[in-house]
């Protein structure tokens, strides 16, 4: 967090001097439009607080917020009511058990029946109550009312005669998305988000609606920063540079970077021109490219590592059914060098970018260089002679260092300027006439009316955030599931068999022991929030050069720097889970002692067949290697890890891992504990927090 | 200068002592177990290469450029005197070395688990004389190699499996006190072969006693040892001495050899890089030695003479009757009655195993039957055959019996008329007891013409016989170690085998398997396999194998083309059903309840047993499985049918990856003879799937459509291991479909429910789970698992 604090800060300094807030004037809300019903997955989560409420989706019947912060960004620090509503599905009739893990008060209604209230002031597992879900969709409704001071906390599990005690798993709740209250919210995130993202306080700042935040409290996507102009000269290719100033969107569909000259269509702005020349002006041309023989490796990295999952190949062009973002301009865009600089190192110069960093090696960014620079790619005509030192004044005037570099507006209206109006002038008109001068964000317009709908509703929440919705902005900002596979969801990557086929077939990888396997089959996102610990999962999302813990995969997890602590933190307390697990007792020494053997061969699960334990390597990996245990009491959290060992395939359905543990929770080894599953696996876990490893830096030249 | 951060493993608390991981201090299982006086394996020598490596068919009989010596794909190694060792192959009938200085490297997966590795001449053995892969006996001297190469794509690039058998066949061993004689023709004569070690005087020597009978059809030429191609060879002492340079290390050193009581005209041949011994014509009654000594050119005249001064040739006919036992003691133990479990009319018993014995056996059991008396015979993995007496009533008292020993991973096992049959991965051994002192003293080779590769995986895996007494078996493919691809194929890898009932006809029956850990064959005739998820095998499955069939590892098909489809299966089997499959059974018992001539599969991985549902569509055979709510503690694999009391016996190892927690158990699973309402058919039509149970159902849930759900997906059958699930409604996307059931009917007398569902299509898996009871109140398992590869009509 320390990184987006210090960001928050230099914005703090930067509005330091603004008034309080006050709403905003002039701006209605549109009305909602008409909407059909249809199912959606997750649940309705509805806070509830005074005469306000706030509704948005929440994937499971989980939360955490903790002592004296807000449950929403659209409500204030202090008591309220939490409400789920939807579905939960069931295969067919059958009878399950549910508990609750809270602290506060929790009702829960199935069908019209109630079967939890169950009120605890420290948090508590209350007593399991069996209830029977019919076939097919069961109505859900679920309050909690949090203890009038400190964490809220609420969990939702179950079991079954033939499951352990489990979260009750997110791919079965649905709701009613057509909802207006539902609608409602979501509109007005999207806009807070948009507000955020186009960064229009950059250049509308306005002392009275958008006052400083408190350090630490913003939403985060406030101190999203925009590209330094550093060396373009040294990066970028003319043509295609003006073509970008002039129409971003032509070239990246999603891009947020607005379209500030206008042209007649066909052509380039001449202001564009200028710009680009100037901009070109600082650095050296670098045109020195790898050779073209790397390229067919670079395809297979292409496609072993997943940048095919966010991007479509270079010499692709048209519509994709994945939205990712083309590249079929990269050889007009980019010197080589630079090009593979940025792989390198993407963040260099624009921390909040998409792109992350995989750790690529030298030779891997040049053979990734060489085969974006290669095939037949979109053509950029040549463009009007720029005149650099017009360039260099519009840079001024344009507004373009209100984003780039961060200096204080210069030229434009307040907001509350802007917002006299309605907000329908200037950068919210649809029609180019108009929008005059003012940029062009390509905004469509839903987003138009998401933007209004949060204007009217006053610029407060910007002053606040909760992880859980960071998370879940930035999950699908950074396009986390084009990756991962996500409540039954498949990842857009594993439905690209036939793209990553023949770019693998081009450069065939070793086959065989030891050496590394392509496969788009990853771990499964729906349960990261539950299953790792917060403090590893940050450096891991983060991009902490921390051991590959499957390192038979090519597939490697890139570093998202800007957001992966945000990430991690909002993810445990969507599931329920604060960032730090009950403190442990140091090992018994015969437990552990226990756990070592159930852990073996001789006596034990013979785990370490295919799992290593630190630096002791697996006895005989076959087709299935395992993690190195060795971190998994840092990487997991103990009871996730209970129930990995309790019902694998109840957590994914794909894995090699066998279930040594019966419906009864007994193992076959009966000659410790008597084969009580829980506590032989606790056993094991407890082995394993002596094998734990310490990270340790040391520094080697190199 | 750039700065790298490392990030270094290190126990946090320092307790690494705990020592259950690596640093077990009891002795390893496979290490302190007394293996007997030969152990079968594939061996490599002594720098750790096996035959693969060799340069091929060597039709020409040259010597190879690298040294194999001490290899084998068959190998027997043979204890001797003075800590010596000779390893005999059975495939090529030559002595493939022999060493002085300890007795073999424990290395495989049969032993420390080890993916790759083969046992070899033991640390610090001290080699005294070697021969490459190549026959150990000629009729012309050269040697030369006339096996066929294995063909089509993957194969090796050098022959498999035994020689001609016109030229020289192995017949089986013999055991005598600590002596083994291992018997073989050469030609039409038939020779017995004592290796010993001997010592006259401080010279230590390895003998080889031959003992011929009957006339031999021509000239025949023994190889006595070899060198890699360059080693010099010369006669000494008037030829009376062959000495050859073959320790390209110490110059000087020589191994030496000569004869004892030769026949006349018998001659010692110094070829390039070889010696070998030109015999004339067998008349029969011949009776000799070959003797091995290390020296110098030097000590030959010293080594003549000691050699003359040995024992004269032993009579061998005489240690070919059983000596004194070998394994006196037995182990007694007492079995364990099981109980009732909601309402399941049928109890595991617990047959206990004689885990701790005086001979460190590593019991895991991989082969099972029974004597007409009742008894149970049980091999091991690890090569032995046990007797258990007392299989009956309430298991008081169990006395388990070593029978066999040295064995080559005895993963299959089958008495027929009283005499044992059991599968090694070299050969079907059948076991004499000839002197009735209750121990195997013949170990005759039933059959050995299946070929063996050093791959550590291609397990030789479960024994069966037709009612026309012609054996069965199974053979894996050499999956790499790590799991992926293959080792260089022979022609047998991933096939089932039949064998004529006198063991002269070998053919291989069907193609395309990769791991089958057991089949079945019924009461028809019917053959039945099942294999494990992996290259080719997208999910565990129950197969009806026909002869001549391809059923699924393309790699292993042994076609001129690799196929494009796979054959049906009567079923696949989920992960959760079967990770990791066994044998099948045929209830060949009417005391066992209502499922006489249905089939059982038995998972390894999930130590469980399945009852299989099967039905006929056309040509076309299909069905589902059922779990018996049966709990095992190990991975059950093997399983018959008593001969008196009809109960089922099951029995397993923990030597792979299973839930199963026990090395090896033995189970009688005992019906009691109370009601047990059980699925028990299904039937698949264009309307929908009739599920047939042994007794009536509760009526009210099973007329209700809330208590039923069906899931269909398909699974995606490539070179990947094992594939994950597909929706028939997107066969890109991976997934689920979830089966609408539109009404349910329960037939009138409420043991039949029809699930109507239109539209049904064939798909790889279908699973109907259902939350039903027994019209009497028991429970009724929970899924059907099935496969739907035809419609019928309603």
């Amino acid at each position: 967090m320390s990184r987006i604090r210090l960001t928050l800060l230099l914005l703090v300094a930067l509005a330091s001097s603004l008034p309080a807030h006050a709403d905003s004037p002039g701006v209605q809300s549109p009305a909602l439009p008409e909407a059909n019903p249809k199912k959606a997955p997750g649940l309705i989560l509805t806070f509830l607080q005074g005469e306000q409420t706030d509704s948005r989706e929440s994937r499971h019947l989980a939360l955490h917020i903790p002592a004296d912060t807000i449950p929403s960004p659209f409500l204030s620090k202090g008591p309220f009511t939490a409400r789920w509503e939807g579905f939960i599905a069931s295969p067919l009739r059958a009878d399950h058990s549910f508990q609750v893990r809270v602290r506060g008060h929790f009702k829960l209604t199935l069908n019209g029946t109630q079967i939890l209230d169950t009120h605890s002031p420290e948090l508590t597992l209350g007593e399991p109550k069996r209830a029977q879900l019919n076939k097919g969709a069961n109505l859900l409704v679920a309050e909690f009312t949090p203890e009038p001071a400190g964490d809220a906390t609420v969990q939702l599990l179950w079991s079954s005669s033939e499951f352990p005690l489990e979260p009750v798993p997110s791919i079965l709740f649905t709701h009613e998305s057509a909802t207006p209250a539902l609608r409602s919210g979501n509109r007005l995130r999207e806009g807070r988000l948009l507000f955020a993202q186009l960064r229009c306080a950059a250049c509308h700042a306005d002392p009275i609606l958008l006052p400083a935040p408190t350090p630490g409290e913003a939403m985060p996507e406030l101190a999203q920063d925009a590209p330094v102009f550093a060396d373009l000269g040294a990066k970028f290719n003319a043509p295609w540079l003006a073509h970008w100033i002039n129409d971003p969107h032509s070239t990246r569909p999603h891009a947020l970077m607005p379209r500030v000259f206008s042209a007649p269509e066909g052509t380039i702005a001449q202001e564009a021109a200028d710009l680009a020349a100037f901009l070109l002006s600082s650095g050296t041309r670098n045109d020195q490219a790898p050779s073209d023989d790397l390229a067919p490796a670079g395809g297979a990295l292409f496609a072993n590592l997943g940048c095919i999952a966010c991007h479509t190949p270079p010499d692709f062009n048209g519509n994709d059914e994945h939205a990712r973002t083309p590249l079929a301009h990269l050889k007009a865009k980019w010197q080589p060098t630079a090009l593979a600089a940025f792989l390198k190192e993407p963040a260099k110069n624009y921390r909040w970018t998409h792109m992350p960093n995989f750790r690529l090696t030298d030779e891997e960014a040049a053979q990734l260089t060489s085969f974006l620079l290669s095939g037949t790619q979109r053509d950029f005509p040549p463009t009007p002679n720029g005149d650099p030192a017009r360039g260099a004044q519009r840079l001024v005037s344009s507004g373009c260092l209100n984003c780039h570099a961060g200096l204080p507006p210069t030229t434009q209206p307040t907001l509350s300027a802007t917002l006299q109006s309605g907000w329908i002038k200037g950068c919210m008109a649809p029609q180019k006439s108009a929008r005059g001068s003012a940029p062009d964000f390509a905004l469509t317009d839903s987003q138009r009316d998401a933007l209004r709908t949060f204007a009217a509703s006053g610029f407060e929440s910007l002053r606040h955030d909760t992880p859980a919705e960071f998370a879940d902005r930035q999950t699908k900002a950074m396009r986390c599931t084009a990756c991962h596979s996500r409540d039954g969801a498949p990842s857009t990557w594993s439905q690209l068999d036939d793209e990553t086929a023949p770019l693998q077939a081009a450069a065939p990888q070793p086959e065989g022991e030891g050496n590394p396997v392509a496969t788009t089959a990853l771990p499964l996102f729906h349960w990261f929030g539950e299953k790792l610990q917060p403090s590893w999962m940050a450096r891991f999302i983060t991009g902490e050069p921390l051991p590959k813990p499957r390192p038979w995969l090519i597939a490697r997890m890139p570093g998202f720097p800007a957001v992966g602590e945000g990430i991690a933190h909002g993810l445990s307390h969507s599931h329920g889970l604060s960032l730090t697990s009950p403190p442990e007792p140091p090992p018994a020494e015969e437990h552990a002692r226990n756990g070592a053997t159930l852990l073996a061969e001789n006596g034990g699960f013979n785990c370490t067949t295919c799992h290593g334990v630190g630096e002791r390597p697996p006895t005989a990996v076959f087709e299935a290697p395992g993690i190195n245990l060795a971190w998994a009491s840092q990487r997991l959290r103990k009871d996730y890890f209970q129930r990995w060992l309790l019902h694998p395939l109840r957590i994914d359905p794909e894995t090699k891992m066998p279930r040594f543990a019966d419906e009864d929770g007994r193992t076959q080894l009966t000659d410790l504990y008597e084969g009580r599953a829980r506590d032989q696996f606790d056993a094991i876990w407890q082995y394993l927090r002596t094998q734990a490893p310490q990270p340790q830096k040391s520094q080697a030249a190199q | 200068m750039k700065l790298r951060i490392h990030t270094l493993l290190t126990p946090a608390l320092g307790l690494a002592a705990f020592a259950g991981l690596a640093q077990n201090p009891a002795p390893k299982k496979f290490e302190a177990m007394d293996y007997g006086r030969f152990v079968s394996a594939t061996f490599n020598n002594a720098e750790g290469k096996n035959t693969l490596g060799s340069t091929g068919a060597r039709k020409d009989g040259a010597a190879p450029a690298k040294a194999y010596g001490c290899t084998a794909d068959k190998g027997i190694a043979i204890k001797l005197e003075n800590d010596s060792t000779v390893v005999f192959d059975t495939d090529l009938v030559r002595m493939a070395g022999g060493w002085s200085n300890g007795f073999i490297q424990l290395k495989g997966v049969v032993f420390e688990g080890g993916h790759g590795p083969n046992p070899g001449p033991a640390p610090g053995a001290k080699i005294v004389f070697q021969t490459n892969p190549t026959p150990g006996w000629s009729t012309d001297a050269t040697f030369a190699d006339t096996r066929k190469l294995p063909t089509g794509p993957g194969a090796a690039t050098r022959p498999f499996g035994p020689l001609p058998r016109e030229l020289a066949k192995y017949k089986g061993l013999y055991l005598h006190g600590d002596q083994v004689v291992l018997s073989y023709t050469v030609g039409s004569a038939s020779v017995l072969e004592l290796p010993a070690a001997e010592k006259i005087g401080e010279r230590g020597m390895l003998t080889r006693t031959f003992n011929v009978s009957g006339k031999g059809s021509q000239q025949a030429s023994l190889l006595a040892a070899e060198a890699i191609d360059g080693a010099a060879s010369q006669l000494l002492e008037d030829g009376k001495v062959a000495a050859l340079a073959d320790d390209p290390k110490n110059p000087d050193s020589r191994l030496l050899v000569a004869l004892l009581s030769a026949p006349a005209g018998t001659q010692l041949d110094a070829g390039p890089a070889r010696i070998s011994v030109k015999l004339p014509r067998f008349a029969g009654g011949e009776s000799f030695k070959v003797v091995y000594g290390r020296g110098t050119t030097a000590d030959a005249a010293a080594f003549a003479a000691d050699t003359a001064r040995l024992s004269a040739p032993a009579k061998l006919a005489e240690l070919t009757k059983g000596g004194t036992p070998h394994w006196t003691k037995t182990v007694t133990t007492k079995g364990e009655l099981g109980t009732e479990s909601n309402g399941f009319p049928y109890v595991v018993d617990s047959i206990t195993p004689p885990l701790e014995n005086p001979y460190n056996a590593w019991i895991r059991f991989g082969g099972l039957d029974f004597f007409s008396d009742g008894r149970a015979a049980l091999s091991t993995w690890s090569g032995d055959v046990w007797i258990v007496s007392g299989v009956n009533g309430d298991l008081k008292e169990l006395t388990w019996k070593r029978y066999a020993s040295g064995l080559y991973q005895a993963l299959g096992l089958k008495v027929v008329d009283n005499v044992v049959y059991v599968l090694g991965r070299d050969q079907i051994t059948r076991l004499h007891d000839l002197n009735n002192d209750g121990e195997a003293d013949f170990y005759e080779n039933f059959n050995n013409d299946v070929q063996v590769t050093p791959g550590f995986h291609e397990f030789a895996l479960d024994l069966h016989t037709d009612p026309q007494g012609n054996f069965y078996f199974a053979k894996g493919g050499p999956v790499n170690p790590g799991g992926r691809g293959w080792g260089p194929l022979s022609d047998h890898n991933g096939c089932i085998f039949k064998i004529s009932k006198d063991g002269q006809k070998f053919e291989v029956y069907a193609t395309g398997v990769r791991a089958p850990n057991g089949m079945g064959v019924g009461p028809k005739g019917e053959v039945t396999c099942g294999d494990n998820q992996g290259t080719w095998v997208p999910a565990c499955y129950v197969h009806m194998a026909k002869q001549g069939e391809f059923i699924g590892v393309t790699d292993l098909a042994h076609l001129p083309t690799k196929p494009t489809a796979h054959s049906n299966h009567i079923c696949y089997l989920p992960m959760d059903v079967d990770n990791s499959g066994g044998a099948q059974v045929w209830v060949t018992s009417k005391q066992w309840g209502p499922f006489e001539n249905r089939l059982l599969h038995l998972s390894y991985g999930q130590a469980t047993a399945n009852l299989i549902l099967s039905e006929q569509v056309g040509d076309t055979l299909q069905g589902g499985a059922v779990k018996l709510p049966l709990k095992f503690e190990t991975g059950v694999m093997r399983a018959r049918f008593h001969p008196t009391d009809g109960q089922l016996y099951l029995t397993g190892l923990r030597g792979w990856q299973t839930k199963g927690g026990k090395d090896g158990a033995f189970y009688r699973v005992r019906y009691t003879g109370k009601p047990v309402t059980l699925q028990t058919s299904l039937r698949v039509t264009d309307k929908g799937i009739h599920l047939g149970f042994t007794n009536p159902v509760d009526a009210a849930a099973a007329a209700d459509l809330q208590n039923y759900s069906i899931q269909q997906y398909n699974y995606r059958w490539t070179e990947a291991y094992g594939s994950p699930d597909f929706k028939p409604s997107n066969p890109e996307e991976k997934g689920r479909d979830d089966v609408e059931i539109k009404s349910v009917k329960l037939s009138a007398d409420a043991k039949t429910v029809f699930l109507e569902v239109p539209g049904l299509k064939p798909v790889d898996q279908v699973r109907i789970k259902m939350n039903l009871k027994a019209a009497d109140g028991a429970d009724i398992p929970k899924e059907v698992v099935h496969t739907i590869n035809a419609i019928g009509k309603e």
